[in-house]
């Protein structure tokens, strides 16, 4: 184009010219030209988060400079006479802080959605004799395609102002959301509440027999396990990090948010 | 990685050569078509068969014959792909296609056979596993060990049939011809399978399940409902098999199989004589699910809870019924 190079831009697959968009050239033209004349064309780059344990117990795991937000809508189809239970659609909404490659943040909730519908339905660790009795993954069960539902991702973008260009993770955050969600759908669908993973037939099966005997339609832990728990290790923040607390006026505005719908997807 | 152990491996052109191999090898040897059950075994060391005899390359185990009227002869090296999707299979038999065409994945019907589906070696949580698994719980009677894990005050062995074709077959009335070099013979399905986790099948050692007869489908209304966790991959942990003989709208003899709660599919008995000459009402077929359930005894072995699967036996005779009456399977 033969023009300086901070006079281009780059945005909807082109390199153009920012006083006049008019004149581009496709990208896919314009690496192609690229690596014709340099070779590969790759870059690499890494973000090391900020060292922030001081001296108390369990400082160097666990606080984060940011944390990740989600959200999730399950629809289920429940079969009350044999307490079959089927996700049919989930919708989630993740903050990323910036999705820098959106497809790829879309496939990682999606595939954090795939392992938080395994948990609640299917995934069971089950012992006998000290041996796992599901050690394979025939018997291990997760999703196959035929049960994995379609799912609509959005990310909320909330522009962070620790991470890089503003991102956080996309690892299993996601997942959080689904398990609660589904049996959240389970108890709309069938007004009982199972309370531990995975919500199998028979469980739902057992909860609807103590709704109809006029019981609590609930299966799950009757009570915590009888565990001395020793009284909490109670740590003021330290000194130095006092005058560093953010107030309510520090943080960006959520009116400010940009939401990128990252479209729905199997 | 697991690996198969060392074994001989000998490839008969005829069913006759097959047949004296099979006899020279004596009771050790393996008989295989697809190897889809054979081999994941035998990396696991369930089996160490010293020879195994191939017969996929045997012309005469090819290959379906007849028709709706005459019935259908189906040799047993037909891929369960091809069981699934003949149009005569699919047209008159519809409960064998349907079958067929739910056993594991489109790649394992692609290369397993009906004769290997028929003749599928029983499962179970504790037998099914790699040999440090098995080690490390002390084995089991079915293999290299002495006590049956999911019945441990039992005498003898408890693992499941879990085939989806041999229910349907024994459903519907069909033969078996089984050759040896002592000749061969011809016996109804029902009579190939035993009750026991070990000694399943009635074949003896040296005899090769040739072919499958069915019998003619005038008449004929059939259905297969299989339960499992996931929509594939899955073993059945129950089956349901309904065959009706049906005049207009009563029903002249019908008989109900359900796998995968026993060592062999099990003839709901009671239950299917009380179909014999009746119309096929919502009220008689709830009269029959609730007879064919009580025989049901499966055990902790398989996927998801036995007392749920037993359950289940109901609920799919009452809705595999009701598609045959073609009435709403669900209120």
């Amino acid at each position: 184009m033969e023009v300086p190079i901070d006079s281009l831009g780059a945005a909807n697959r082109r390199i153009y010219l920012l006083d006049d968009p008019s004149r581009f050239i496709p990208f896919d033209q314009a690496v192609q030209l690229a690596e014709a004349r340099h070779g590969q064309l790759a870059a690499s780059g890494s973000y090391t988060p900020p060292k922030i344990y001081a001296p108390y117990k369990g400082s160097t795991v666990g606080p984060s400079p940011s944390y990740t937000f989600s959200a999730a809508a399950v629809e289920v189809t429940c079969d009350p006479e044999t307490g079959e239970v089927r996700a049919d659609k989930v919708w989630i909404a993740h903050d990323i802080g910036r999705a820098i490659n959106p497809r790829l943040v879309e496939g990682q909730v999606e595939g954090g959605v795939y392992m938080g519908l395994g948990e609640a339905l299917m995934e069971e660790q089950v012992f006998r004799r000290g041996l796992h009795k599901l050690p394979s993954m025939l018997e291990y069960k997760s999703l196959s395609a035929l049960e994995m539902p379609e799912v609509e991702t959005v990310l909320v973008e909330s522009l962070d102002p620790e991470g890089p260009f503003g991102a956080k993770e996309a690892g299993q955050g996601p997942l959080l959301p689904v398990p609660p969600a589904v049996a959240n759908a389970v108890h709309d669908a069938l007004g009982v509440r199972i309370d531990e993973l995975p919500i199998t037939p028979d469980r739902v099966l057992k909860a609807l027999e103590r709704q109809r005997e006029g019981k609590a339609p609930r299966v799950g832990p009757e009570r915590v396990p009888s565990v001395h728990f020793p009284e909490p290790i109670r740590v003021e923040p330290p000194e130095e990090w006092r005058a560093g607390i953010p107030g309510p006026g520090d943080y960006p505005d959520p009116a400010s948010y940009t939401k990128s719908v990252g479209g729905s997807g199997r | 990685m697991m690996r198969l152990p060392p074994f001989r491996y000998v490839a008969p052109r005829t069913l006759a050569e097959a047949a004296d191999l099979l006899a020279e090898h004596g009771p050790r040897a393996a008989l295989v078509a697809g190897g889809t059950d054979l081999y994941p075994n035998m990396k696991r060391r369930q089996v160490e068969p010293p020879g195994v005899i191939g017969l996929r390359g045997i012309q005469e185990l090819r290959g379906v014959d007849g028709d709706a009227r005459q019935g259908l002869s189906l040799r047993a090296n037909v891929t369960l792909a091809e069981v699934a999707s003949d149009p005569r299979v699919a047209g008159a038999y519809p409960a064998l296609a349907r079958a067929a065409g739910q056993v594991s994945t489109v790649h394992l019907r692609n290369m397993g056979t009906l004769g290997g589906n028929l003749c599928l070696d029983t499962r179970c949580n504790y037998y099914n596993q790699s040999y440090e698994w098995r080690a490390a719980l002390g084995f089991c009677k079915k293999r290299d060990g002495q006590t049956c894990w999911v019945a441990t005050a039992s005498p003898r062995c408890w693992a499941v049939s879990s085939s989806d074709t041999a229910p349907v077959m024994v459903a519907l009335g069909a033969r078996v011809r089984l050759v040896s070099v002592r000749g061969e013979r011809v016996i109804p399905a029902e009579a190939l399978y035993q009750d026991d986790g070990i000694r399943y099948l009635a074949r003896q050692p040296d005899e090769i399940l040739a072919e499958a007869l069915l019998p003619p489908a005038e008449g004929l209304q059939c259905t297969y409902w299989k339960l499992r966790r996931r929509g594939s991959f899955d073993f059945p942990i129950l089956g349901v098999a309904v065959a009706l003989e049906r005049d207009d709208g009563v029903v002249r003899a019908g008989r109900i199989v359900l796998g995968a709660v026993s060592s062999a599919p099990l003839l709901a008995a009671e239950a299917s004589k009380l179909l014999a000459g009746q119309p096929l009402t919502a009220e008689l077929i709830d009269e029959v699910a609730e007879a064919a359930w009580r025989g049901a005894r499966p055990l902790d072995n398989t996927d998801l809870n036995y007392a749920w699967r037993k359950r289940m036996a109901k609920v799919y005779v009452r809705r595999a019924l009701r598609e045959l009456a073609g009435l709403p399977v669900q209120d």
